[in-house]
């Protein structure tokens, strides 16, 4: 089954996300801190990560070595967050994620997104 | 002497019934405090649960209305306030209808008219942030001249949030400077509007709270092609609002060989020009960059923070 996992310390935005993608035939784990998402990275394999909040975040050389560590499997990495200029999008595309979107965040398009990511996972 | 012995004796018996009461009321506030926390999340995830229903299953009628009459408006107008800021694109409709039926316009207001200072700001910082109707744009006029500034820039963000046409106007006619911190706000509610915003315009105009929305917009978005109108804002007469398009500049990596800019940058307050040059050696400008108008001693301090922050550059 396709595992996503969610991390935003906005319970609200967190709830949404999850809300908006628990119907799909996925498992979801949400987690509010960067550092139980890695603690659970290392413990689970995931096929999606959503991060929601700053990009800041992601610049800390630990979490894309952590989320990238394993070579057999590379899960899809999507960042969401508040910075809109072309400088913070390259910097996460150069870290290896996947996708950037910036908030505020239409639901419907995450979705859609990760529909078509399970469609390519499948 | 007696009586006044008596009097005193009544008076501490007053007083510690009294202190008693309030410790142990705090006491009640304190402990129970866990129990009020799990109860506000439960129904915060409850309501929060009945709207993204509504909005995904099409789904007309958000469940148990009376159920959040009861535990409250407070934390309802709060989820509501906190997804309208999340997200983007959803239908407008089922949550003006649910601000409707659960009366959570007329209960802020209430709560707004009871409250002062900072909690009033709160009130109507969540009405800026919830679908309003005229009312509140009538009713957020009486506090643009409150005491308080927070609650004065609150009450325009009301204004702003229900007439977006006249958001501009509304801006202008503020009577304070707008803070770098309102500035933010105010560029996080246009993203949400996704309306286009006409930058140019608004640094043409002599109302400076424009002009700095303007920059605001400029360096959120990252507009290069709005370097020449920064420039033209750069003034001694304006010495704060000259270093924040300064900031911007370095921000959006535009040259600062540029004549204007080299020269009032050469003009500035020394202590002014080493922050700005911390913040250009993080922005990675070398130091061939800064030669125009560096003065020898600030070049080798340039070089040293270029060389502290382990940055290659030319």
């Amino acid at each position: 089954m396709y595992r996503i996992l969610i991390m935003s310390d906005d319970a609200v935005l967190r709830k949404a996300v999850a809300f908006t993608l628990n119907d799909l035939e996925a498992h979801i784990e949400c987690t509010d801190r960067m550092e139980t998402m890695l603690a659970l990275f290392r413990r689970e394999a995931f096929d999606l990560v959503i991060v929601m909040g700053t990009a800041a975040q992601m610049c800390r050389h630990e979490v894309m070595e952590t989320l990238r560590a394993d070579k057999r499997r590379s899960p899809r990495v999507f960042v969401i967050s508040w910075a809109q200029s072309e400088n913070v999008s390259r910097r996460m595309l150069t870290l290896g994620v996947n996708q950037y979107m910036t908030l505020p965040v239409s639901l419907h398009r995450l979705r859609r997104k990760v529909v078509n990511e399970m469609g390519r996972w499948s | 002497m007696e009586l006044m012995g008596r009097l005193l004796a009544w008076g501490v018996g007053v007083l510690a019934l009294l202190l008693l009461v309030l410790a142990g009321w705090w006491g009640c506030v304190l402990l129970t405090a866990p129990y009020r926390r799990r109860r506000e999340a439960s129904v915060r995830n409850k309501f929060l649960h009945s709207v993204l229903w509504v909005y995904f299953s099409g789904d007309e009628e958000a469940a148990g209305a009376d159920f959040f009459v009861r535990r409250g408006r407070r934390i309802v107008a709060e989820c509501i306030a906190d997804l309208a800021g999340s997200t983007v694109g959803l239908d407008p409709e089922p949550i003006r209808r649910i601000v409707r039926e659960l009366g959570i316009e007329e209960f802020l207001w209430r709560r707004v008219r009871w409250c002062r200072s900072y909690r009033r700001a709160y009130y109507l910082q969540l009405l800026s942030r919830i679908p309003v109707g005229e009312r509140s744009y009538r009713e957020a006029a009486r506090y643009l001249n409150d005491r308080n500034r927070h609650v004065r820039f609150c009450a325009m963000s009301v204004r702003m949030a229900f007439d977006a046409e006249g958001q501009y106007a509304a801006l202008a006619e503020y009577s304070d400077k707008i803070s770098y911190f309102e500035l933010a706000e105010l560029v996080m509610r246009l993203r949400h509007r996704g309306l286009p915003v006409d930058y140019r315009t608004l640094f043409a105009s002599p109302n400076r709270n424009l002009q700095k929305l303007a920059m605001g917009v400029v360096w959120h978005y990252g507009l290069t092609d709005a370097e020449d109108e920064l420039v033209r804002i750069l003034s001694k007469e304006n010495p704060e609002e000259s270093a924040g398009v300064l900031y911007i500049l370095c921000a959006l990596r535009c040259s600062v060989a540029r004549e204007e800019v080299a020269r009032f940058i050469s003009e500035m307050k020394p202590e002014w020009r080493k922050a700005l040059l911390r913040y250009m050696a993080r922005q990675g400008y070398s130091v061939h960059a800064l030669r125009v108008f560096i003065p020898d001693d600030e070049r080798d301090y340039y070089v040293s923070l270029v060389d502290s922050y382990k940055l290659n550059v030319g």
